[in-house]
């Protein structure tokens, strides 16, 4: 059991608009599951986030294990791995700062993807 | 015809029963000749004739006008009171080509004031009373004797000067000579058809059931043609509900036709689209069942590959580490058991090194460690990229085509539904549909109602028929007669040009006759050539031999005489009938020439049997001994009136 780089997992307001948006589009009705999608979508674009604040405005959040399930410990690998690869010293802050910034750049990237209208779009990205 | 024998029995001056035979001995000598002075009883004698076979239609001398009961009154015998009076006449004549001659026996009796104002009448034929031959006598004698011409055959001498001394032949001669020619008969047969017509006539128009026959008939052409326009409506009706059926037919097919197709297959779409919608969510759900697991690490691979590396690196050193102690101790076993094998030192140095370098390596990683993942997370990972994660992207590949090919087919069939326009077409076929069946409901009851009234006008016509049945006889009858009606005027049409010809012809006939007898008796041919009757009056023209007309005033009182005469003969013979001739008083004022011309020429020649009834006058001794010698003369009979009984006896013999 690797140690989660936020206990809880909190969403900004844009970030639960653009959520709803796609629970919408995507019949999906578990933010989580979107929120795995999003966070693995920032994860596999190379370049890294941009670091630029992100509240958290909303009443929406869960905690470590709801958002990652039964990937959670690989996700917090895949997490680790990014981070050691962009260069950036892996502590508890660092990792809880770049989780917040790939799961919200994941959720706008999500969205802003007018391509995506139901869930074939989305599982084919993992094509 | 032959007179056979003349009964008188208190008959004028006839006083008793006096029996004269008057047959000719034989062909050859015609004559019977009676003397008699003036008042001695010759005229009684004719009207005896004339009133045996006439009865009261007889034209006798002294009857006038006086009624037949008060002449036959007078003619009663003076001294025979309480006696019957009668005249029988027995005549014999040969009825159509018999092998024997019949003979008739006329009786006529009476008693004078006797209170029948009629004289009782026998008929015998053979000797046989022949009662029913008594009742129609006077038709049955028009046959034998007509009376018209009886005139022309019993005549006397007063008849004769009266046709020679007038222009104009009188009334009574010009209807003898009519009949005696036979142009009598169609005048009777016209009369006899007017009066037939008219009696037809005033039965159709009096017959109530003949109006009620016309009203029947009209009745029933009004319904025939009734009937012929009901049928023809029928007929109109039927071929608008069959055409109108046919529509509804053709569009109840096109409405199974189209419309169930389009309402089949819209159904089958519709299951088809809901079946491949469903299909599709199912697919759907079970690509967000895909998503919700690890397949959105799919994304990731690279870094995950990364990842598992840096893993097997650090699980390495780990156990690396864990297992350090055990082998050290087992390098310093190694080591201690090759230095037991004698090798050279640089050998052992070697292996020395090698075990330090080794161990070297493992207490030194290249870097810090950074995932800090176990042995489980590389079997995890591992497991996850090599099976987990292509297994799900195959599946999830799979079930986007099959999601794709659903999508497809729902969307080829949404589109075909919806250019489809089904509803629109099916309502409009059905509105079709509807709108034949109304009209074929509204022709069918026409075409009912039609039938109905064509029903009824059978039925008013069989009714009518029915009637007209009764009437069948009334019909039969009425078409008869106006047959009959038909026939009478084409037939008086024809009877009037009959009439025309016929006195032509009867005519030219008689003038040839009446010629040849004139110039046979008057033997004075450079005066007269020819004579001529004229078609309308009937009166005669004499031409000469140069075709010049004769004026009457220059023929003398004897040629007069004989030129009438000449006529009554002519006449006689123009008839073609043989009948007896009667001359009473024939002579009057002929020259001693002219007297022996007819004496010798006419009297043997004018009959098979010739009365004569002369004075002492007129047939005197020497033309009786004329007629004697040339064997003329059957029997000769002398009236002898006895002035003191007033009374006649009827004697054989002549005055010489």
């Amino acid at each position: 059991m690797l140690e989660p780089p936020v206990d809880r997992v909190r969403i900004s307001q844009a970030g639960k608009d653009q959520l709803i948006k796609l629970k919408r589009t995507t019949k999906i009705d578990q933010w989580n599951i979107l929120c795995r999608w999003a966070f693995c979508l920032s994860l596999a674009e190379t370049t890294p986030p941009s670091p630029v604040p992100i509240p958290t405005d909303s009443n929406l959040e869960m905690t470590w294990q709801v958002f990652g399930g039964e990937t959670s410990d690989l996700l917090i690998i895949a997490l680790r791995q990014r981070c050691e690869r962009d260069g950036i010293e892996i502590n508890k802050d660092t990792l809880s700062g770049q989780f917040r910034l790939h799961l919200h750049r994941g959720i706008g990237y999500l969205s802003a993807n007018i391509s995506l209208r139901s869930i074939q779009e989305l599982v084919s990205l993992a094509g | 015809m032959i007179f056979r024998e003349l009964v008188l029995q208190n008959f004028g001056p006839y006083r008793g029963r006096q029996v004269i035979d008057m047959a000719p001995v034989d062909a050859a000598q015609p004559i019977i000749l009676f003397g008699g002075m003036n008042g001695g009883g010759k005229t009684t004698l004719m009207d005896a004739i004339r009133l045996a076979l006439y009865g009261h239609r007889a034209p006798c001398s002294t009857r006038g006008n006086l009624p037949y009961k008060e002449f036959l009154n007078q003619a009663v015998n003076r001294q025979a009171q309480d006696e019957s009076t009668a005249v029988e006449l027995s005549l014999q004549l040969t009825l159509n080509n018999a092998a024997q001659p019949t003979e008739f026996r006329i009786c006529r009796s009476w008693m004078k004031d006797a209170k029948s104002s009629r004289d009782q009448l026998e008929i015998l034929v053979n000797g046989e009373p022949d009662p029913a031959l008594e009742k129609g006598w006077d038709q049955r004698i028009e046959d034998l004797l007509p009376l018209g011409i009886a005139n022309l055959f019993l005549f006397d001498g007063e008849q004769v000067k009266e046709l020679a001394e007038q222009d104009e032949l009188p009334p009574a001669v010009i209807g003898a000579m009519r009949s005696l020619l036979g142009l009598e008969l169609p005048d009777r047969l016209s009369a006899d058809l007017d009066v037939l017509a008219s009696r037809k006539r005033k039965k159709l128009s009096s017959s109530q059931e003949l109006k009620q026959l016309e009203a029947i008939e009209q009745q029933l052409d009004d319904l025939e043609g009734q009937r012929r326009s009901a049928k023809k409506a029928i007929a109109a009706t039927y071929t608008q509900l069959q055409i109108a059926k046919k529509t509804l037919s053709e569009t109840q097919e096109r409405f199974f036709a189209e419309g169930g197709k389009i309402a089949a297959e819209k159904s089958q779409l519709d299951r088809q689209l809901q079946q491949a919608k469903a299909e599709a969510e199912v697919q759907r759900q079970a690509l967000r069942d895909l998503a919700a697991g690890s397949l959105p690490l799919a994304l990731i691979q690279p870094l995950l590959r990364e990842a598992q590396a840096q893993i097997q690196v650090e699980v390495r050193y780990q156990q690396f580490q864990a297992a350090k102690d055990l082998l050290q101790k087992r390098n310093q076993h190694l080591i201690d058991f090759v230095e037991t094998l004698k090798l050279k030192k640089t050998a052992v140095e070697q292996i020395r090194d090698f075990l330090a370098r080794e161990d070297d390596d493992l207490a030194h990683p290249h870097a810090e460690p950074w995932l800090h993942a176990s042995v489980d997370h590389l079997h995890q990972l591992t497991q996850l990229l090599d099976h987990g994660l292509p297994a799900q992207q195959q599946l999830a590949q799979e079930r986007l085509t099959a999601l794709q090919a659903l999508e497809e087919t729902i969307e080829t069939t949404e589109r075909y539904l919806a250019t489809a326009a089904s509803p629109e077409i099916y309502e409009k076929l059905s509105q079709q549909v509807d709108q034949a069946q109304a009209e074929v409901t509204r022709l069918a009851v026409e075409h009912e109602k039609a039938q109905q009234d064509y029903n009824q006008i059978i039925h008013a016509i069989d009714k009518a028929r029915k009637e007209l049945v009764e009437y069948s006889q009334a019909t039969l009858e009425y078409l008869n007669d106006e047959h009959i009606l038909r026939a009478i005027a084409t037939v008086q049409k024809k009877l009037k040009v009959f009439k025309q010809r016929l006195k032509l012809r009867k005519l030219n006939q008689l003038e040839t006759l009446v010629t040849q007898c004139f110039l046979y008796l008057l033997h004075k041919s450079n005066l007269v050539h020819r004579v001529e009757i004229n078609t309308e009056a009937f009166t005669l023209a004499l031409f000469d031999r140069a075709g010049q007309p004769v004026p009457k005033h220059r023929l003398s009182a004897g040629e007069k005489q004989l030129l009438a005469i000449a006529l009554l003969w002519g006449l006689a013979r123009a008839s073609g009938r043989q009948l007896p001739v009667a001359i009473d008083t024939p002579l009057g004022r002929l020259d001693s020439y002219h007297r022996n011309n007819l004496v010798e020429k006419y009297f043997p020649q004018a009959s098979h049997q010739v009365l004569l009834l002369s004075t002492d006058t007129e047939i005197r001794e020497a033309e009786v001994e004329q007629l004697r010698s040339s064997k003329a003369i059957s029997r000769e009979y002398l009236l002898r009136y006895d002035a003191k009984q007033h009374q006649t006896d009827v004697e054989p013999g002549y005055f010489w």
